[in-house]
């Protein structure tokens, strides 16, 4: 072949793949081993949950600071001020293992859950909103790097949480996502988490989605009644008794030596 | 002469068809695009679709209503049920954070994004979505939401949505104009220029009103640097009735044409 036409091909295959952004449009189902309940490996049974041996989180640790693993412990015996029976939007990540519909435009994407009813607005473009500017679902910027859609979380409010097992952030979370699609129908997720007032060192989670059945559809799940009750569901026992966890195995071996 | 005359009229009807028409641009998929931030014009219909003053419900006020005729043809139950729930405001959803439904939810700025098999509408207000699916059947009918069941068509340009499956729990604005679950909204979107969007919707509730209705207003497209932020809604409200029991006899303040026309006589 010529140089001049294989140059004129390597150019051609080059900048199309640079246009092309993949389409990660449609109905997703996470695949996220119960997340919802913990984000640690679990029992089943637990919460009334399903269990999970691996949970989703990389090591099978969350590296809290000492004063915050004393928390978790405290916000799982005291179930009143987990915001999930709230109808209170859950936050990035914890809302991501619930089924969504992705809408994709030149410069948003559009990410709608069933549960909650929640949504939120991935920006191409644009900066982060000031400091003071905090919310539920934090602020989302995304750009491409190859195949894989990154995505940018911060302007988190402090109220927030990852599960349903006490584990809490700061409004210093700062979460990266990637979206990765692997084939058709799935797409790999990885996010990696900051929240220096809480933890020890960034942490990451893993899991992936599925794409829903055609015949699958978002359907309407208002939840306005500012549940009460969620607190009477595990009355009679202390669940941090029933949920062994290694919180932070770095500082419990520290302080197993250290004592 | 006459030959004349004839070609400029000619040419002027097709340019005055051109004009008439506009056509927008197409998204990668080939739809019409009407995706962005869309503000709708609407004359403060959250407090009352109908004419009304300023100061009516804390809002602005409005010459003209959305509704076209300026009535709203309730059946004569219906008419004293409206003048009730306006002197009850803990009737009225929207403080408690409840979904306003269609079309009481397109006062509030929107986005929109589209796909060929369905197109997503995300609301500020209320942190609110609806998804119109554009593609498959309405569900059965005893299948109720706040925001109803939303399907889709093109109609050359005009983006046509049919919605049933309302509950009998959303209402049309803040001054008692409710609706039951018989209610049927048809909506046509229909692009006028690149940053104006007519909408019409019709409305059908034979259990509440003599007559199908319409209204009519536009959305212009927000400036470039609007964006939707959160704005949940969590908290249950129950003041709401407090902030207007100031106000002498809401009706008083407010008068209104619930129905000009008499009922058909019966054949």
């Amino acid at each position: 072949m010529r140089p001049a036409v294989k140059f004129a091909l390597v150019l051609f295959a080059s900048l199309a793949l640079a246009q092309s952004v993949p389409d990660l449009e449609g109905v997703w189902q996470p695949q996220q081993n119960n997340a919802m309940f913990s984000v640690l490996p679990h029992a089943p049974g637990f919460l009334l949950g399903t269990g999970s041996k691996t949970g989703i989180v990389e090591g099978g640790v969350l590296p809290y600071q000492p004063w915050a693993a004393e928390r978790v412990k405290y916000r799982l015996d005291h179930m009143d001020m987990d915001p999930t029976g709230h109808c209170h939007y859950e936050g990035v990540p914890h809302a991501m293992y619930f089924p969504f519909q992705l809408f994709q435009t030149g410069t948003d994407i559009a990410m709608v859950f069933e549960n909650m009813h929640a949504y939120r607005i991935i920006h191409m473009q644009g900066q982060h909103p000031k400091d003071g500017y905090q919310a539920w679902m934090g602020d989302s910027r995304g750009h491409w790097e190859g195949k894989t859609l990154v995505v940018d979380v911060a302007n988190n409010n402090d109220k927030s949480v990852f599960d349903m097992a006490g584990h809490f952030h700061t409004d210093a979370l700062h979460v990266v996502e990637r979206f990765t699609p692997i084939d058709h129908d799935n797409i790999a997720y990885d996010v990696t988490l900051d929240d220096p007032k809480a933890f020890t060192r960034p942490f990451k989670m893993h899991f992936s989605f599925k794409r829903a059945p055609k015949t699958f559809q978002i359907m309407e799940a208002g939840c306005f009644e500012g549940e009460r009750d969620q607190v009477h569901f595990n009355d009679t026992v202390k669940l941090s008794e029933h949920y062994d966890h290694e919180l932070n195995s770095e500082a419990g071996a520290a302080k197993k030596d250290g004592k | 002469m006459k030959l004349l005359c004839t070609a400029l009229l000619g040419l002027s009807a097709s340019l005055y068809a051109q004009t008439a028409a506009y056509t927008p641009q197409r998204t990668p998929e080939g739809l019409p695009d009407l995706e962005g931030l869309w503000q709708p014009q609407t004359n403060g219909a959250a407090y009352s679709i109908l004419p009304h003053p300023p100061g009516f419900l804390l809002g602005a006020g409005s010459k003209v209503g959305i509704v076209e005729g300026g009535v709203l043809p309730y059946q004569p139950w219906a008419a004293e049920q409206v003048k009730y729930r306006l002197e009850h405001m803990e009737t009225d959803p929207t403080g408690k954070c409840h979904y306003e439904g269609v079309p009481h939810a397109m006062y509030f700025a929107f986005q929109i994004f589209e796909t060929p098999t369905a197109i997503a509408v995300v609301h500020e207000n209320m942190h609110a979505y609806r998804i119109i699916h554009m593609q498959g059947q309405h569900p059965p009918k005893e299948v109720q939401s706040w925001m109803g069941d939303s399907r889709g068509h093109w109609e050359g340009n005009i983006l046509v949505v049919d919605v049933t499956n309302n509950n009998d729990k959303s209402v049309f604005d803040m001054a008692g104009h409710f609706h039951s679950d018989a209610l049927h909204v048809v909506e046509r979107f229909t692009p006028l220029s690149r940053d104006v969007i007519q909408y019409e919707a019709t409305l059908d509730d034979p259990k509440v009103f003599t007559r199908p209705w319409k209204m009519k207003f536009t959305f212009k497209r927000a400036a470039k640097d609007y964006q939707i932020m959160e704005s949940g809604c969590f908290e249950g409200e129950r003041d709401q009735v407090h902030i207007v029991e100031g106000l002498a006899t809401i009706p008083d303040h407010y008068e209104q044409k619930l129905n000009t026309e008499p009922p058909q006589p019966k054949k």
